[in-house]
């Protein structure tokens, strides 16, 4: 499951390792605070696991690191997504050509 | 086919900005010129739907042609293109399917192709909107070739069915002139009529997250309305992403827009229908004759486009643009009051919608001056 989710995430960082999610996002840790399997937390929440939860924009923990940057304990009002289907977003990829702003507009032929 | 000049309105800025029009005014000459206006006949109308109409069928049996070959190399397509282009001509995703050919035309002779701009076509606002304004002012007996705006509006209640819900993007960058958010303005206007929801996006702005394109608000885009070149998308960081969406994104105009937009397929046009009275003769190869127009492929707004007649440069425009270039043969554009106007026949859905007239000196660029018609 973290795997997939690694793919899923972006090109940019590594399959084990952490990112920077775009949106708040939550994910599985043991009794330790390290990060396991999503899929634990779906099992058996309570029995040595349980969810930790990260704001926007925050580096969520790659499975096996230790949890750190957020809480155990949700915020209230926010809406967190797993991290299967959280994401984090990359900008500035498109746009560049033609001097970039204030120069060559992409209209006119 | 004349030329009669004609004293502006008296609050003609005001006018023409309050329907968008806001860089009416260019290097301290109106970009907009309502001191003077065109006359058609009929039956010159006539003869221009009629060649739209010829050449658009041209252009599809070129696309198959250049398609059914994989002839992309020679339009310096990248591979990893060419089974999108494929996919796109075979399938024919989403469309607006618009363009504005330019016609060199003096009412003497049968209307003669320069070039068909269709990736990312302006003069949009100035053809559709602020010209039919004028005239309902001006000569509201006197019709006027114009339907643009209807069939935007019905173009994109065409498609709605097909999109992926219905908000739309509409991407763009800021230029100094402000030019590129006055055309996509008037587009999401067009796509707000027919029921659709219309969002603003700067290209920079659009993101990826390693599956899909997302906006500001990190929504997927499901589709994007793009007045910026495929010929730049695809040589950009996240160009490739393209390829990587499992089509999550429809963009308008599609991908197969690639081949139309690159002015080699003007020397494709006469190699397969020489000497067809609404084309001049073009090539790949320089030519022998002293008198042509060499513009290279992928060039915009008339930059690095050189006249040359008798063996002598006689107009030259400067720009970056380089690369390979194309030849056609020199079209002796009319002379009004030192003006010379090229005609701009708009089609939606591949059909005529349309004209704008924009005179300038002996090369049309991005300074030409969009002035109004009426029909006799």
């Amino acid at each position: 499951m973290a795997a997939a989710a690694a793919v899923l995430n972006g090109c940019d960082q590594n399959e084990s390792g952490s990112w920077q999610a775009s949106t708040a996002t939550r994910v599985c840790m043991d009794g330790a605070g390290h990060r396991v399997e999503d899929d634990r937390c779906n099992q058996s929440v309570g029995h040595g696991v349980g969810f930790y939860y990260v704001g926007a924009g925050r580096t969520v923990p790659g499975v096996g690191s230790p949890v750190s940057g957020g809480s155990a304990t949700p915020e209230a009002g926010v809406a967190y997504t797993d991290a299967a289907h959280s994401f984090s977003v990359a900008r500035g990829g498109f746009g560049g050509t033609g001097g970039g702003e204030g120069g060559h507009g992409g209209g006119g032929e | 086919m004349r030329r009669t000049t004609i004293t502006p309105r008296a609050d003609w800025q005001a006018k023409v900005e309050a329907l968008g029009l806001v860089w009416h005014t260019a290097a301290d000459a109106p970009y907009w010129n309502e001191a003077a206006y065109y006359s058609f006949t009929l039956a010159e109308i006539d003869e221009i739907e009629r060649a739209t109409v010829d050449l658009y069928a041209m252009f599809l049996e070129a696309g198959d042609y250049i398609v059914s070959r994989r002839l992309f190399d020679r339009f310096g397509i990248p591979p990893w293109c060419w089974p999108l282009i494929e996919r796109a001509w075979r399938d024919e995703p989403p469309a607006l399917n618009y363009g504005r050919f330019d016609l060199g035309y003096d009412g003497s002779g049968p209307p003669k192709l320069l070039e068909f701009n269709c990736d990312t076509p302006t003069s949009l606002l100035e053809a559709a909107v602020v010209q039919w304004a004028w005239k309902e002012e001006r000569f509201a007996a006197n019709d006027q070739f114009n339907s643009l705006h209807d069939k935007l509006v019905a173009k994109w209640r065409d498609i709605a069915p097909y999109l992926r819900g219905d908000l739309v993007h509409f991407g763009h960058i800021r230029d100094a002139a402000g030019e590129d958010a006055v055309t996509t303005a008037y587009l999401m206007d067009t796509a707000n009529a027919a029921g659709l929801t219309s969002q603003s996006i700067l290209m920079t702005d659009v993101g990826w997250d390693g599956r899909i394109f997302r906006d500001l608000e990190n929504r997927p885009i499901s589709t994007l309305y793009k007045l910026y070149p495929w010929e730049w998308l695809v040589h950009e960081p996240f160009g490739q992403h393209i390829a990587q969406d499992q089509g999550a994104t429809v963009w308008i105009e599609p991908i197969w827009k690639m081949i139309w937009s690159n002015k080699a397929i003007l020397a494709v046009l006469w190699d397969m229908f020489p000497r067809h009275p609404n084309l001049l003769w073009a090539s790949c190869d320089k030519p022998a004759s002293d008198s042509y127009v060499s513009k290279p492929w992928l060039a915009r707004e008339g930059a690095n486009v050189t006249v040359v007649r008798a063996g002598e440069r006689i107009a030259e425009r400067h720009g970056s643009y380089d690369g390979p270039l194309v030849y056609q043969g020199l079209f002796d554009l009319p002379n009004f009051d030192d003006q010379c106007p090229v005609i701009g026949s708009w089609v939606v859905d591949g059909a005529p919608a349309g004209m704008g007239v924009r005179e300038d000196g002996l090369i049309t660029g991005n300074l030409s001056r969009f002035a109004p018609h009426v029909i006799e």
